[in-house]
């Protein structure tokens, strides 16, 4: 009888604690997917291998491979994942096609390693933790591209010898490699192009403008701007939208004075760690805080932490701005329309951002996209291969197929010979959704025409939604004018430790003081700022602007 | 006497009354916390794009239609996965299933030297275990990744539904019934094969069942173990992929096209991938609830 009770009663623990640990800690938990990812990758990241820099000591005498190489190589090019319908990145058409027209030329072997857009730092870790990583590491931001080199997972580069296997992509871009490719005094990455072109626009809702007896135009300044969305609130039709502030951190750059100072940017200028303790910041915030207490903006911004639930304030007609990369298929302005027949869309000139007396900075791109590395575990045959790829990528008839397709089937071409889009097109052929972006990013960063002027009218072909044209002529206008207070951030020659280590806890911090700044109420909003502004320092931000402040006086930043 | 148990009797009944209603009202507060975002992901999938970017789907289809389930069918890579999934999925819960028994059935038999310890063994394992670096570098060490048996070995074995399964057997078949077989000149595999397992039906089923819809909704060991050979990614880490491929902007990148796949095409994905599980629950049920064993022997 006993034995049976505790028989009964171990079970019930055993069924307790099998449930507990099904909680807490079993291999399926979705929990565990964030942090696991990142040890694995930095404890198995060994320094880079002595025969990675052996090809470096002598300039000149290069084996020629323009046979193709004795042995078959393998050369595995990572590729961004983003889940496009009906689209494998790993094997489709072009995966094919450069195979047979380059790979099979020269005897390699061309594989793409799928990297997922939305983690793709992870992804790059585990596989190099389980040395399957691609030959070719690769990121669009400088710090993760540095934060690489700093695990050593990267191998120094020999400059002449892409200039050897690659003369075509070292024309196009020896001056930016050379300018920022070397960290610590060694040349570690190479770049792809970034031509000046950029489609970000915030769009308003003409028609409530209008509607409260103001024109678009009229939104010279912050406080004009202000100004109609009191009206818009008092004729009820709706507020500004907003989102929370995460990731990217530019918000302040309009509330900058001008002209710059080079020290005081680089010191506080980061895409990923905010500067909330500045004056910028504090003018920022209050601006943000009157807007807030006065109910002309999104109430909930804080919850808006991605871009499907700004848009879908602005399409169901909640709110009246929205920012967006604007292209030709964009699905907001036609839901826009079916949720609300009545609206009429404008682009919101740069100046209704900035308080009167103050210029429309922004952050400028730095003039490459891809930040490309050389795994520390390929070899030198590997990394010759990428070479030849990146030159055979850089011809422009091979870049122009990669970009476009078959000629009569994707485009056809009009009288300036210019690709023109057959947007039914389904065949074999197809493009994948970014119109195989994710393969030609390693050369440049969107695509271009020997004439700018063409390069022009196929942009804007790219970004006009139909019958809206004016919007791009409006963007391209602004963006004209606002040019020369666009500058961009400084670049450190060295590792920012300290950011690294802690960007990320500074970023919810961040998020966190930033939303209780906002939302207190106006006579406590000093006090807020006060405290919050010390917890910011205090939680890292002060250690990472000594390490900045150590890295400037020693002049080492561009 | 007969009055005053007439009055329990009544406020019995009253009592019970009031629980009644306020168990039921769980029930459906629970079911309903179940099935309507089930109903708004379905009614979702079913609407016209522009009313789902604005929110305004709640449980009914805006703008009926089923476009997205027509790209979903078009959609080779899909229909793949949907394949992997369910090859998976068998592979994993037969395997399951034999490795369960052979280990369940030994440990549930009285005279098996040291069942204990083994019993121990196995129930270590469920308060501890590697984690999932150890684990993602076994697999990667044993040489699994990108293999299809990096799905099916890892997790086949399961020390939850070992314990019940071993529970079941020593609770519902009688150590008589297997001496009279044993009288009879059964040896342990005709035993295992023609008593045991016809009489753990309802168990073999349940834990089945459990295997099978655990492997199905998993994908946390594919989108570690499963990276470059995309032609093998189940239908959930392809629904993954799918769902929070961030419509977010990279603002590093010149974003020349939009990239974000429709809300709708989302959810008919999540009610594709739902739909193959939710089909093998009926036909399993009727064990659930099933006692095969009454009356079967008197002691």
């Amino acid at each position: 009888m006993s034995r049976k009770r505790f028989a009964s009663l171990a079970l019930a623990s055993v069924m307790t604690a099998g449930l507990l640990a099904a909680c807490s800690g079993g291999n399926d938990n979705n929990n565990e997917a964030g942090p696991s990812g990142e040890p694995g990758g930095s404890s198995a990241a060994p320094t880079a291998t002595a025969s990675a820099s052996a090809g470096a000591s002598s300039a000149g005498d290069y084996p020629d491979y323009s046979k193709g190489f004795p042995k078959r190589v393998s050369l595995d090019i990572p590729v961004y994942e983003r889940a496009f319908e009906g689209w494998n990145v790993s094997d489709n058409y072009y995966t094919r096609w450069i195979q047979k027209e380059f790979g099979d030329k020269y005897n390699i072997d061309v594989k793409f390693v799928p990297i997922t857009r939305t983690s793709e730092v992870q992804d790059f870790e585990q596989l190099l933790a389980s040395h399957k990583a691609p030959d070719v590491i690769f990121h669009y931001d400088m710090p993760q591209a540095l934060a690489y080199y700093g695990e050593d997972v990267l191998q120094p580069l020999d400059y002449d010898e892409v200039a050897h296997y690659a003369p075509t992509y070292w024309k196009n871009m020896s001056s930016t490699n050379q300018q920022y490719g070397a960290v610590d005094g060694k040349n570690m990455f190479v770049f792809a192009a970034r031509p000046d072109a950029d489609n970000f626009v915030t769009l308003i809702r003409k028609d409530w403008v209008e509607k409260v007896g103001m024109k678009v135009e009229d939104l010279t300044s912050l406080e004009k701007f202000n100004e109609m969305l009191q009206k818009w609130k008092e004729a009820g039709l709706g507020v500004a939208g907003a989102s929370l502030i995460q990731n990217n951190f530019t918000y302040d750059y309009a509330f900058r004075d001008w002209p710059v100072d080079p020290k005081y940017h680089a010191l506080y200028s980061d895409l990923g760690v905010g500067d909330f303790t500045t004056a910028d910041s504090e003018r920022f915030l209050r601006n943000m805080n009157y807007q807030y207490n006065h109910g002309l903006i999104d109430k909930e911004f804080y919850l808006r932490t991605d871009d499907a639930k700004t848009k879908a304030e602005f399409v169901g007609g909640k709110t009246g701005t929205y920012g967006l990369y604007l292209t030709n298929n964009t699905d907001v302005i036609e839901a826009t329309l079916k949720n609300n027949p009545e609206a009429e869309f404008a682009v919101l000139p740069p100046t209704a951002g900035v308080p009167e007396g103050r210029v429309p900075q922004a952050r400028a791109y730095w003039p490459f996209g891809m930040i490309m590395g050389i795994n520390y575990e390929s070899s030198a045959e590997e990394r010759i291969a990428f070479w030849m790829y990146l030159e055979w990528m850089s011809q422009p008839d091979n870049l122009f197929f990669l970009q476009n397709g078959v000629e009569g089937q994707n485009y056809t071409l009009d009288a300036d010979g210019l690709a023109v889009k057959n947007a039914d097109y389904k065949g074999e052929s197809v493009l994948s959704q970014n119109n195989n972006k994710d393969y030609w990013c390693l050369v440049t960063e969107t695509a271009q025409y020997a004439d700018p002027a063409i390069t022009l009218k196929a942009n804007k072909l790219a970004w006009s939604p139909k019958g809206y044209e004016y919007l791009v002529d409006d963007l391209l206008k602004y963006r004209q004018e606002t040019a020369q207070y666009r500058i961009p951030d400084a670049m450190f020659t060295v590792v920012l430790e300290k950011v690294n280590e802690y960007k990320a806890d500074l970023n919810s911090l961040f998020q966190e003081l930033y939303v209780k700044c906002v939302l207190a109420p106006e006579d406590k909003f000093d006090e807020t700022y006060a405290a919050a502004k010390e917890q910011y320092l205090e939680a890292g931000y002060q250690e990472i602007l000594d390490e900045k402040q150590k890295a400037i006086d020693a002049g080492q930043f561009r | 006497m007969q009055a005053a148990s007439g009055v329990a009797g009544a406020s019995r009944r009253r009592r019970l009354d009031f629980w009644d209603v306020m168990i039921r009202l769980v029930l459906v507060i629970a079911s309903l916390a179940c099935l309507l975002p089930f109903i708004h992901v379905v009614s979702k999938s079913f609407s016209s794009d522009a009313y789902v970017i604005a929110n305004k789907v709640f449980l009914w289809p805006e703008g009926f239609t089923a476009e997205a389930y027509r790209k979903i069918f078009a959609d080779d890579s899909i229909l793949r996965s949907l394949y992997v999934s369910v090859l998976v999925t068998v592979l994993f819960t037969v395997l399951g299933m034999t490795i369960t028994i052979c280990a369940a059935y030994p440990l549930s038999r009285p005279q098996l030297q040291g069942r204990r310890t083994f019993t121990f063994l196995f129930l270590f394992t469920m308060y501890f275990s590697g984690g999932i670096i150890p684990d993602y570098v076994l697999v990667s060490n044993l040489g699994l990744l990108d293999s299809i048996w990096s799905l099916v070995l890892p997790l086949s074995f399961s020390a939850f539904n070992l314990l019940i399964m071993k529970t079941a057997i020593a609770s519902s078949i009688p150590a008589s019934l297997e001496e009279s077989a044993r009288i009879d000149g059964a040896g342990h595999f005709r035993i295992l094969l023609s008593i045991v397992i016809p009489l753990s039906k309802p168990i073999l089923a349940t834990l089945s069942l459990f295997y099978a819809v655990g492997r199905w909704n998993t994908y946390q060991d594919a989108l570690f173990y499963i990276k470059q050979n995309v032609d093998l990614r189940p239908l959930q880490l392809k629904l993954y992929y799918l769902v929070i491929q961030s419509s977010e902007s990279f603002q590093l990148e010149a974003t020349q096209v939009s990239l974000s796949n429709p809300e709708v095409l989302k959810a008919s994905c999540v009610v594709f991938a739902t739909i193959p599980i939710l089909c093998i629950y009926p036909f399993i049920q009727k064990y659930f609830v099933q006692g095969v064993m009454l009356g079967a022997v008197k002691e």
